[in-house]
């Protein structure tokens, strides 16, 4: 298929992981992560969408 | 969130949540249209595969999606005609061939999905082929987006758009995801570094502070979408009041139902089913809890039923029927790694 | 190789004859070609990845260059 391959390019792979690395970093030192929100979030009861939704 | 079901099985499939840093959790959304379809649609559906003369068509990923009473697959075992086709087109050449069936297309799937069996219906209109109906469950991706949004409890940062729904609508029906709700999104496609291109996208925007729709997909996505499939889709579809999504419950505006001028050709109509025929039941099987993670509450392997109760050979919830279903995921492609985790 | 298959044009046509799309690459959906792939987006697109690649294969030969002249 065109642009499989392409799109699939392990160099620029390498490179963009390495950015992700880096900013998810520099973000990760001024706030809280969302994994760790997350904790607490699944902790509560849980609530009706089609609340939430109309709501 | 990776909204998107397509994506969710590129992520496992090419491992990305394992290449990205702890720090980056995906979050699996209710973008796959298999899913989050809910029992009752499944039960109306074989209650009209079930009348006699009628030949149901379906996608095939829809045949194993359990029921209240059952699938259709086992509708099929216990006699009913049903068939698989890939595309709607098919169904409608199906009810040529057989003028004195009627012939039944399932109709289901988001905006990607939609424009085939509008134009297909504007077929069977022009072409007066009145033995030919959809049993419509299209639904939109925008409000489903907007409850989760609108729960206290969803901490989310960020959004990978859907790029094969987007190819339709275009990029400005997510617009109030970031304007009015401060959060970046942004459309991408589903080779491993679109989705890793466009992760970094929304770091990005996290970073520095900014909330924009943006199109990392622009090789396939404009800025506008398909006019000519929103029109097909303006002409023949109307929202539904609400409709219902397995897991997340009733949903303002998010379902789609064939127009009155097309009542001929809607099977809701023809055969007397579907939402204003009755009572409904929305009770999901014991033990399924599809709907919290759906909504990003648990991990797939949290549930109890997990590969125990439920496997892609005999799903008891959706997620796990669809390839593109988060458990189905990582039952697929996380089984070693929960192994060693253990 | 490959699947030959029918498919409707009707969402990629625009005001021209039928024989303006031989040649161009389309996304098929369930038997509908739903959008023209834009070669000129695509190249743009991974001209910004193979820059972050390079910039990054750089980044690790000055590492590894470093390490080599420390040991």
């Amino acid at each position: 298929m065109k642009y499989a391959d392409e799109f699939r390019d392990p160099v620029a792979a390498r490179g963009v992981l390495a950015a992700i690395a880096r900013i998810t970093d520099e973000i990760g030192a001024t706030r809280k992560s969302p994994s760790t929100s997350w904790k607490s979030a699944a902790a509560t009861p849980m609530r009706s969408f089609a609340m939430a939704s109309t709501s | 969130m990776e909204i998107c079901g397509g994506h969710t099985h590129a992520i496992f499939r090419y491992g990305l949540d394992k290449l990205t840093p702890p720090g980056l959790e995906f979050i699996h959304g209710p973008g796959c249209p298999v899913c989050v379809l809910p029992m009752s649609r499944i039960d109306e559906c074989v209650e009209i595969a079930e009348r006699p003369g009628v030949i149901m068509t379906t996608f095939g990923d829809a045949m194993r999606v359990p029921g209240h009473r059952k699938s259709l697959i086992q509708a099929k075992a216990d006699g009913a005609d049903i068939r698989m086709v890939y595309s709607p087109l098919d169904a409608l050449e199906l009810a040529r061939r057989h003028p004195d069936r009627e012939v039944v297309f399932f109709g289901l799937g988001f905006e990607t999905t939609t424009p085939s069996t509008a134009l297909t219906i504007l077929q069977a209109a022009a072409d007066g082929q009145t033995n030919f109906s959809v049993f419509c469950n299209h639904i939109t991706v925008p409000p489903p987006i907007k409850a989760l949004l609108d729960d206290p409890h969803m901490v989310l940062d960020g959004f990978v758009g859907p790029g094969h729904v987007s190819m339709v609508i275009g990029v400005h029906p997510y617009d109030f995801i970031a304007r009015d709700y401060g959060k970046p999104i942004v459309v991408a496609g589903f080779e491993p570094l679109d989705l890793l291109q466009s992760v970094l996208m929304v770091l990005e925007q996290i970073r520095d502070g900014r909330a924009e729709v943006e199109n990392q997909y622009s090789r396939v996505v404009p800025e506008n979408g398909n006019p000519v499939s929103i029109a097909a889709c303006a002409e023949v579809y109307e929202p539904r009041p609400s409709f219902e999504w397995r897991g997340l419950g009733e949903i303002d505006a998010s379902g789609l139902r064939i127009r009155p001028a097309f009542s001929a050709w809607d099977a809701e109509v023809k055969f007397g089913v579907g939402y204003g025929k009755g009572p409904r039941a929305v009770a999901e099987p014991d033990g399924c809890r599809c709907g919290d993670v759906m909504t990003g509450r648990i991990k797939p392997h949290a549930c109890p039923q997990f590969g125990t109760g439920c496997t892609p050979e005999m799903p008891l919830g959706a997620l796990m029927v669809s390839s593109e279903g988060a458990c189905a995921a990582y039952f697929q492609y996380g089984g070693l790694r929960l192994e060693a985790a253990l | 190789m490959g699947v030959r298959r029918q498919v409707n044009v009707a969402c990629i046509l625009k005001d021209e004859p039928i024989e303006a799309l031989i040649g161009t690459w389309s996304l098929i959906h369930v038997g509908f070609a739903m959008s023209r792939i834009n070669e000129e987006e695509a190249a743009l697109t991974l001209d910004v990845l193979r820059q972050l690649g390079e910039a990054q294969a750089e980044i690790e030969a000055m590492q590894a260059s470093a390490r080599m002249l420390a040991s």
